[in-house]
């Protein structure tokens, strides 16, 4: 066997976990004996290799915002998560993993929802508020505004993560995405009309869950 | 560690949303999948952004946790797939599969000849090591860093990756090659500074 | 009369020709298609509740059970450009199909199947094709994107199904949990009873067919598809039905009660009990119909 011969054969002889020194070829080459040796000390040394680095202080910052914009974390919405909700218990039970994601988006939602009830407005809040009720219609103010651009920038993200995995599954997530957000979109119009009725919240809980769904099952399959 | 509390606690506390052990967990955890991130991208800046979507990901999934595996397991599996996912949205996976398609001449045999008083063992120090492996191209980097440095199989490894465990096995080798170039590189300038 | 029957004739053996060349080129296609076509196979031996996973992109999944403790996966690949991955942890299988490279969905098909032990939990994860599960006793898992999914005869189990679009289709489940959650697909159930029954779709309709047996807990829930409901006059249930903006219709003979949480409001919620009410059924839609009718 020649060295050309012998590196080829070098990448399957390492992942055997044979006594690759026992090869007879190494015996009359210095220069393959060094290659062996170097990989197996660099294999070795990587694995002796510990996590030295900490993250800067910004990183726990900016999570603890996310987390508070999302309305995760019970300090600061621990009264609306205890809200009574006729089909509360089964999520836990359920374990569904859409389940958590979704409940923890209504909690956001709940917490927007409650916000515009129970926060003293802002004076361009109130105006807009008297002008939808003057209407009689159910545009989503400022706040929900936002969440929905946010919610829009996520859709389009998830959808080239959907196209770069099977281009063909991207129009089918589009059209289910599309028709979860009009879900989402006519039960908090629901849930706004009547704030007291369980079913509207219920209906609002379950779109909140078709999406998280839909985004795990794009993003999570991909990965895992 | 919020007093008194084990990791199993605070796992269950999180799921229920308490604030506190989120901070907790993060504390515990958050070297291990920076110093991941950081392997993976080679970058300070980029490290901190994955680490961050990482752990936002790990809150907003933690009641998923069913407890089939260890949880920093699953928190280093997570935080695996998100550079993944980051780097395959810079196309950086997509290079590293072309780049072991395609041999390139500086894997082959003859850069591997050299003088035999260049050789490795007992020289490398773990700074350098670490800066070897920075310099690595990134689709080398990731699996290097996957297999060697964080102990994941080739079958995991191309699960993740979504090639082939022939792939991940060869592209392992070559990183392994090309780091043992920047190695000796690295000790012949050191040596003739001296 | 000559030129005419020479253009009749010149007019078949073109058709002749034109058949044979057919032929040559469906049986060339054919020919081409099974060389590249592999085929390739994965035995292992399993302990009592196994967990047997597949990973699959496009393509069939059949699922059965074995009568012994082996697990077989037999999988028929279309192309190179994919490959199967197998590997056994334990009690623990799972195969998984890999894009090599991007190519035409027929070469990334891989078509499985899979036999285990009756008792064995199956996970099956697939993007389109089709999925069929029969006579299962394990916890049955699917996740689809664009699949049908079709399982049938799971008893004792746990049956978990998400789909984005693909048809869902379940019978003769028996004392199963059902939980179904299908965002674009139809979503049918015949002869599915047990202690959880949960559907919920955004757009897909939902049909159920049978008695709602077991004093189990049924909901059938969805935003804009209909739900169509058909029970058997000695189905034992206590049904509540409410349509947000859609209309509810029914010709069986409930007897009517109240609802703690909706008010009754004709044509667009009724709650009503047959017989001893052992069953708790509720459907509520957004703007879809509802609609129970009599077997």
């Amino acid at each position: 066997m020649n060295c050309a011969e012998f590196h080829k054969l070098l990448p399957a002889m390492f992942e055997s976990g044979g006594a690759i020194e026992d090869q007879e070829h190494l015996a009359s080459c210095p220069n393959c004996t060094d290659l062996v040796n170097d990989l197996r000390y660099i294999a070795d040394q990587a694995k002796l290799l510990l996590p030295m680095h900490d993250p800067s202080p910004r990183v726990w910052n900016n999570i603890q915002a996310s987390l508070q914009k999302e309305g995760i974390g019970r300090a600061d919405r621990k009264p609306r998560l205890e809200r009574k909700s006729p089909k509360k218990k089964e999520w836990p039970t359920l374990g569904w993993a859409a389940g958590l994601a979704a409940s923890l988006l209504i909690g956001f939602a709940l917490l927007n929802y409650s916000r515009h009830q129970s926060e003293p407005q802002s004076q361009s809040q109130s105006e807009e508020l008297a002008s939808a009720n003057t209407q009689n219609s159910f545009v989503p103010q400022a706040p929900d505004t936002a969440v929905s651009e946010k919610s829009s920038d996520d859709d389009t993200q998830l959808l080239s993560e959907v196209e770069h995995r099977s281009p063909s599954l991207k129009s089918v997530y589009e059209h289910n995405l599309h028709n979860v957000n009009n879900y989402i979109s006519e039960a908090k119009d629901s849930v706004r009309l009547d704030p007291n009725d369980a079913e509207a919240r219920q209906h609002l809980r379950e779109a909140y869950a078709q999406k998280a769904m839909l985004y795990e099952m794009a993003t999570t399959r991909s990965l895992e | 560690m919020v007093p008194g509390l084990t990791e199993a606690e605070a796992i269950e506390r999180a799921k229920a949303g308490d604030a506190a052990s989120f901070e907790a967990l993060y504390a515990l955890h958050k070297r291990r999948v920076y110093s991941l991130c950081l392997r993976m991208v080679g970058n300070t800046a980029e490290a901190e952004d994955l680490a961050q979507e990482a752990f936002l990901q790990l809150f907003r999934k933690i009641a998923t946790f069913r407890g089939e595996s260890a949880f920093s397991t699953w928190l280093h599996r997570l935080s695996v797939n998100v550079v993944l996912m980051h780097l395959r949205k810079k196309g950086l996976t997509e290079v590293s599969l072309d780049e072991m398609m395609e041999p390139q001449q500086e894997d082959g045999p003859k850069k591997d000849i050299g003088a035999r008083d260049n050789v490795l063992a007992g020289s490398i120090d773990r700074v350098n090591l670490e800066r070897c492996i920075e310099s690595l191209p990134p689709g080398y980097r990731i699996i290097f860093v996957l297999h060697d440095i964080e102990g994941y199989e080739h079958n995991e490894i191309a699960e993740m990756m979504g090639c082939s465990i022939g792939n991940s096995k060869s592209q392992l080798h070559k990183a392994r090659m090309k780091l043992r170039d920047l190695l000796r590189l690295s000790k012949a300038e050191k040596a003739a500074k001296r | 009369m000559f030129e005419h029957w020479k253009r009749q004739t010149s007019g078949r053996h073109r058709a002749t020709v034109c058949a044979m060349l057919l032929t040559a080129a469906t049986v060339l296609s054919v020919c081409i298609s099974l060389a590249a076509e592999t085929r390739k196979e994965f035995r292992y031996t399993v302990g009592p509740g196994a967990t047997v996973s597949i990973v699959n992109e496009n393509g069939t999944v059949i699922v059965r059970p074995s009568t012994s403790r082996q697990v077989s996966i037999a999988t028929i690949l279309q192309s190179p450009k994919v490959e199967v991955d197998s590997n056994q942890n334990g009690n623990r299988i799972t195969t998984r199909t890999h894009v090599l490279q991007k190519t035409t969905a027929d070469q990334t098909r891989v078509d499985y199947e899979v036999s285990l032990p009756q008792d064995a939990n199956v996970s099956v994860d697939s993007g389109t094709g089709q999925i069929r599960v029969e006579n299962m006793q394990g916890n049955v898992n699917v996740e689809a994107d664009d699949a049908n999914v079709d399982i049938t005869g799971a008893t004792i189990s746990v049956v978990q199904i998400q789909s984005v679009n693909g048809k869902v289709n379940i019978s003769n489940a028996k004392q199963s949990r059902v939980l179904v959650t299908s965002t674009g697909g139809n979503v049918q159930l015949t002869s599915v009873s047990g202690p959880k029954i949960s559907v919920k779709t955004t757009s897909g309709n939902i049909v159920f067919d049978g008695d709602f047996d077991g004093g189990g807990a049924y909901l059938l829930m969805s935003h804009s598809g209909d739900i169509d409901v058909r029970l058997p006059s000695n189905a034992s249930v206590d049904l509540s039905a409410r349509s947000v903006k859609g209309a509810v219709e029914t010709d069986f003979p409930f007897q009517k009660s109240p609802h703690p949480a909706f008010q009754i409001s004709e044509g667009r919620a009724f709650a009503g009990t047959s017989n001893s009410g052992a069953s708790s059924v509720e459907l509520r839609s957004f703007s879809g119909k509802i609609r129970v009718k009599k077997q």
